[in-house]
């Protein structure tokens, strides 16, 4: 008797996504999903050289200006490596990256969130290691209220936020990398909307630099 | 904040906070990618990042590699042990062809589905979602039974004919040469979609025999050439009007090979082709499904019938864009296979017909290398020079420096 696995897992993953902030050529992405599947030498550099702009830009937007955003990157990639040859569709790369990034980034904010209840409960202060950012000090200090605002998101809310309004992905891809319906992602994009919206709203000086930023982008 | 600006909106909120978070990766991209990959090479062994193409090692490297996967992404929600499965018993699997040949063969499915195959029935399975398995008929006859759940999606293909399946009990038998298409169904129902697109609906007790390949094609041919009402010989009470918005959804026709490539289901396309004949494909088939053919070919390896699928585009198709990424990849599979001398003639050819085609950066890397290796750093010396005009941020700009420099 044989036992036979039937093919490599199919990942469900919106194939169809394709980033248009970074778009990689069709060919391109075909060229790379040969290199994983016959495992070519330095694949997984070449996959790390195209995609670390993406994971990065997407932690950073997840999680904020954090320091230790670097070493998650290096996390998302290891998963990746050690499972994209399961990946079937030369289209499904970057999105199956999505995937691990945001799954990545939804954990960590699970995380930080059962560490702040910690905390709470033992009294002791608890301060993340906010990075140095922009020269502009107004940008720093707007980047970090920002974050703490959707700090207050759950993890699920801060992920639809992320990638509905930061990424501009379309509801049910959303639905699709977070593995939700299409009314529960569009239902976890409209809390967390309502949400970011009221806080930044009763902040004044905030609300003005967003004005401001947004007029001064818009002509 | 002053009463004549437009409102705030989330859109608003969510433009500053990407450009903000986008102004900080910017100035931290770098520092973070060495840090980051500090960490994966931390994580991974060397040699499995160097990646080798064969020996235990590299089996034992993705054994370790493939069982923290399945723990990660257990941990982060995939779930592995929803995949479709299946035992086969009493046939042999060559080349992800199951055949039986000694008396019956059968596949038995993880989700209660069976597939009992007669005696010289040859046919493969891939799965192609949790309850969604495609079976390929290429000869013989198979007894089908299908469990039903919420997303089962069981295809079918026997020839140009496909079989879809959400939860039933059917015979199938194909012979393309011979008596052609047989389905009998002894429970629930089918959908059938032939050459054409035209959708047929098989109800429990219901024969359907359609004629072979050559004979088929040439039906849907004429279909095409004249008028959508011709009729297929049929049981008359098998056939059935589909409604026609439903008919319009479901009787498309199967996807083409490009969009197939572009799934990644390169086995399927090869067996499409090989199924049809590879003569007949390489003779009559568009730029579109050589070039897809011939990527599919290349992905499973068989570096041979790629090798004919782009010779085919090139010689078939002259002039054409296609024809000249078809040199791009034959210099590929030529280096793949060693001969070095006929790669770098066909980089010649490709660079010469496509200076600024899509390929041109690697082609014109690629042609310096083996020129080196071939005839010599004094006959490289002018591409180097070339290629670090043409191209010098390249992946080849190192080692055209290096020659340049030597010299």
């Amino acid at each position: 008797m044989t036992f036979a696995t039937l093919a490599p897992v199919a990942i469900v993953v919106p194939s169809s996504f394709v980033s248009p902030q970074a778009p990689l050529a069709a060919e391109v992405a075909l060229e790379l999903h040969r290199a994983i599947v016959q495992n070519e030498a330095g694949w997984q550099r070449r996959a790390f050289d195209a995609f670390h702009g993406l994971v990065h830009g997407l932690l950073i937007k997840s999680l904020g200006p954090r320091a230790e955003i670097a070493d998650l990157v290096g996390d998302a990639f290891v998963i990746f490596f050690t499972s994209a040859h399961r990946i079937q569709s030369p289209l499904a790369v970057r999105s199956y990256l999505v995937s691990i990034t945001m799954n990545l980034a939804r954990r960590e904010v699970r995380q930080r969130k059962r560490r702040e209840l910690f905390q709470r409960f033992t009294g002791s202060a608890l301060e993340y290691e906010q990075e140095a950012g922009q020269d502009d000090p107004k940008a720093k200090a707007a980047l970090i209220q920002l974050s703490r605002i959707l700090d207050e998101l759950s993890a699920d809310d801060r992920a639809a936020f992320v990638l509905s309004n930061l990424e501009g992905m379309p509801v049910l891809e959303i639905a699709q990398v977070l593995r939700v319906s299409e009314s529960t992602a569009k239902r976890r994009i409209r809390r967390a909307n309502e949400h970011v919206l009221k806080r930044v709203s009763r902040n004044a000086l905030l609300a003005d630099y967003v004005q401001a930023r947004t007029e001064r982008q818009h002509g | 904040m002053a009463d004549d600006r437009e409102p705030l909106s989330e859109r608003r909120v969510g433009a500053v906070i990407r450009r903000l978070s986008e102004e900080h990766a910017v100035l931290h991209a770098e520092r973070d990618a060495q840090r980051a990959w500090g960490r994966v090479e931390s994580s991974i062994a060397p040699t499995e990042l160097r990646a080798s193409n064969s020996g235990s090692g590299r089996v034992a490297a993705i054994g370790l590699a493939l069982a923290l996967a399945a723990a990660v992404l257990l941990m982060l929600g995939f779930r592995a042990d929803s995949q479709l499965s299946y035992e086969l018993r009493g046939g042999h699997a060559k080349g992800g062809v199951i055949e039986a040949e000694r008396g019956e063969a059968t596949v038995a499915l993880s989700d209660g589905s069976s597939i009992l195959a007669e005696n010289r029935t040859k046919f493969s399975v891939d799965v192609v979602g949790r309850n969604a398995a495609l079976t390929r008929l290429v000869s013989g006859t198979l007894h089908v039974r299908v469990a039903h759940n919420d997303d089962t999606s069981y295809r079918f293909i026997a020839g140009p004919y496909e079989v879809r399946v959400v939860g039933t009990e059917f015979d199938l038998a194909w012979e393309p040469g011979g008596s052609g298409f047989l389905l009998s169904m002894t429970k629930g129902e089918v959908r059938l979609v032939e050459p054409g697109g035209k959708l047929r609906t098989l109800k429990s007790g219901e024969t359907l025999q359609l004629p072979g390949l050559a004979q088929a094609l040439a039906q849907s041919a004429g279909q095409r050439a004249s008028e959508p009402s011709a009729q297929t010989p049929a049981t008359p009470d098998a056939t059935e009007a589909a409604p026609a918005p439903r008919a319009a959804h479901e009787g498309q026709s199967p996807p083409s090979w490009d969009a197939l490539v572009a799934k990644g289901q390169f086995a399927e396309v090869v067996r499409e082709a090989e199924t049809l004949g590879i003569d007949s494909v390489t003779e009559r088939r568009g730029p579109s499904d050589l070039k897809a053919l011939g990527q599919a070919a290349r992905y499973v390896g068989k570096r041979a019938l790629s090798l004919r699928a782009f010779s085919a585009l090139r010689e078939r198709n002259r002039g054409t864009d296609a024809a000249r990424q078809a040199a791009f990849f034959l210099a590929r599979l030529q280096e793949e296979q060693g001969n070095q001398a006929e790669a770098l003639r066909w980089l010649g050819t490709y660079v010469s017909e496509a200076p600024r085609g899509v390929y041109a950066a690697e082609a014109y890397g690629r042609r310096l290398n083996l020129t080196e290796r071939l005839r010599g750093q004094a006959a490289a010396l002018p591409l180097a020079r070339e290629y670090l005009e043409r191209f010098p941020q390249g992946a080849y700009a190192q080692s055209a420096r290096a020659l340049v420099e030597h010299r």
